[in-house]
């Protein structure tokens, strides 16, 4: 394999494997706030 | 669910390394150009997709335009987010091939320069998204999309009307152009192989972006709530 098609294909899976793992860390930040918002709604809740 | 997802997941896989197979083993090597022609069967799919998620995306903004659900935007979202990644493996494949057939990385011919303004309008898209925080942001994306998405076509038949360095269509490309059964092969598979990755990210970004309408909504609703409580009227209401 020369060295530019090797360049090809490994430049294209690393940007869909980064594309990967913004999306997975989207889905943790957006999970974090909404479990916060729920235990923010809950004690809000308790304390009336 | 999980396990039904965990199939399509490798099944997916399976059609990509089978794609891989084909583009690296089993298609013949170009007589002139030699092995790096084998960057053709994740170039020309890689493009081929990005147009499609560029047509999904012009379809969402109509629809968005007309109904005004937030179900349209998500999808007009994530449709031009990973037509984005697809259109940047595009722009860096192309160089990667030209180099040693062209003997240089870029020349601002119709293809190259159209696919590249193309790139820059749904980048542009993403980030009016992202930094824009008035309620009309959506409506602007929308409008911008429906104008961005008349380059899909400039990009296409550019080939076809303008005398590019780009190779000219060698399928649908009239006389003259036709492709090995072997190369045709590899080609068609490894599109529709990424056709099946982009339409695994495309459902993980519409839904992420689904959660962040909803979570959005909740705190909207929470700062109203908390507002009408720090409200003088409000407080007298609630003695009463």
């Amino acid at each position: 394999m020369g060295k530019f098609l090797f360049a090809a294909y490994a430049i294209t899976w690393l940007i869909h494997l980064s594309y990967v793992c913004i999306l997975g860390r989207g889905y943790k930040r957006i999970h974090a706030e909404m479990n916060e918002h729920r235990s923010g709604s809950s004690s809000d809740e308790s304390a009336h | 669910m999980k396990v039904k997802r965990t199939v399509l997941g490798l099944a997916v896989f399976a059609l990509l390394a089978y794609g891989y197979y084909l583009a690296m083993y089993a298609a013949p090597t170009e007589a002139t150009m030699g092995d790096v022609q084998r960057i053709f069967y994740y170039h020309v799919p890689s493009a081929w997709t990005a147009f499609l998620c560029f047509l999904a995306n012009f379809m969402a903004s109509i629809v968005y335009l007309v109904k005004r659900g937030q179900r349209a935007d998500a999808f007009a979202v994530a449709s031009a987010e990973v037509g984005v990644v697809f259109c940047t493996v595009v722009l860096v494949t192309g160089p990667l091939w030209a180099r040693p057939v062209w003997g240089i990385w870029w020349t601002w011919d119709a293809r190259l320069t159209s696919t590249l303004i193309l790139w820059l309008i749904y980048v542009s898209y993403l980030l009016l998204r992202k930094f824009s925080t008035g309620g009309q942001t959506p409506v602007l994306a929308a409008a911008l999309a429906i104008f961005g998405f008349v380059d899909v076509p400039i990009v296409y038949f550019s080939i076809r009307y303008f005398r590019t360095q780009h190779p000219q269509p060698v399928i649908g490309g009239g006389e003259g152009s036709a492709l090995d059964p072997a190369m045709a092969k590899a080609l068609l598979v490894n599109w529709v192989a990424f056709m099946a990755f982009a339409a695994i990210l495309l459902t993980l970004r519409y839904r992420l972006e689904r959660l962040r309408q909803r979570a959005e909504e909740a705190h909207i609703l929470k700062a109203e709530r908390a507002d009408a409580e720090s409200t003088p009227g409000a407080e007298i209401g609630r003695i009463r």
